[in-house]
């Protein structure tokens, strides 16, 4: 090691492996995974947060137990008078075409 | 306590005992080797718990497919690849420079006894790719053969030769007038 430009403080590596070097190394292994179970339930509410955050923006349908595909949403709204019958294909226009104000 | 023993205990379950022994026998290793990488007596020390910490915690799976001190030192060195990303993504959020904040601090290392070019010398090695950098430190400064370090860093000899050479050819240009 004479190429290292470096000492060491007195007694450092007779330190090393004494039960109270050993004893803080246990201590900062036990800091360690305390640090990393608390990173983790801070993950774990974030996510859940997010995920909270994005169902209550989600738009909803009708009737919000729906499951069904989208020709059968057609024909149930075509059945509820939603959809005119004269403009069947209202369904598949864009939102506006519904507004009050739209021509 | 020698290697054999060390294995022979943590192959038998007796990891406390295999630790031990493990900390006697290679912490000074171990240690100078981190040093060669980070420089500063604090950074080496605060990595050689760490390294430490991690040994206690792969000791279970340790299986002596590798030699001791190859798998030691393979842990040491990510260790100290690690530290080193991590204190350079710290000095960029910080907006310091990495080449500044070392410096500093080596000025300031009571531990560090160097002259000049020595000074030079590490800030230099300090901007080495990662590769040549490993190679660099553990041939230059800690005198391994290239065997052992081909072992260590999974590299071949010749590979590492390489970039030893290529390491030598920037280190000359960083530091011209000395060499």
């Amino acid at each position: 090691m004479n190429r290292f430009p470096f000492t060491v403080p007195e007694g450092y590596f007779e330190n090393i492996g004494t039960p109270e070097y050993l004893q803080k190394v246990r201590r900062r292994r036990a800091a360690g995974q305390m640090v990393r179970r608390m990173a983790l339930t801070c993950v774990t509410v974030a996510a859940a947060a997010a995920v909270a955050v994005i169902a209550m923006l989600s738009p909803r349908t009708a009737d919000s137990g729906y499951d069904g595909n989208i020709e059968e949403l057609y024909i149930e709204y075509l059945c509820s008078d939603l959809i005119p019958e004269t403009v069947p294909d209202a369904f598949y226009m864009p939102e506006e075409f519904f507004s009050e104000t739209s021509e | 306590m020698s290697d054999e023993e060390i294995m022979s205990l943590c192959l038998g379950g007796d990891y406390e005992s295999a630790f031990n022994g493990l900390v006697h026998s290679y912490s000074e290793r171990l240690y100078w080797h981190l040093r060669g990488f980070v420089s500063i007596h604090e950074d080496a020390d605060d990595l050689l718990q760490e390294v430490l910490i991690k040994i206690w915690n792969a000791l279970p799976r340790f299986r002596g497919e590798a030699h001791l001190y190859t798998w030691l030192y393979r842990i040491a060195t990510n260790e100290a690849l690690n530290s080193l990303r991590r204190q350079k993504l710290k000095n960029m959020l910080s907006l310091s420079s990495d080449d500044s904040v070392f410096a500093s601090r080596l000025e300031a290392d009571p531990y560090f006894n160097g002259d000049e070019l020595q000074r030079q010398l590490l800030a230099a090695v300090r901007k080495l790719p990662e590769k040549q950098r490993l190679v660099f430190v553990m041939r230059y400064f800690e005198d391994m053969d290239y065997r052992q370090i081909s072992e260590i860093l999974n590299t071949s000899e010749g590979a590492l030769k390489a970039s030893y050479h290529h390491a030598c050819m920037k280190i000359r240009n960083e530091i011209p007038l000395h060499f």
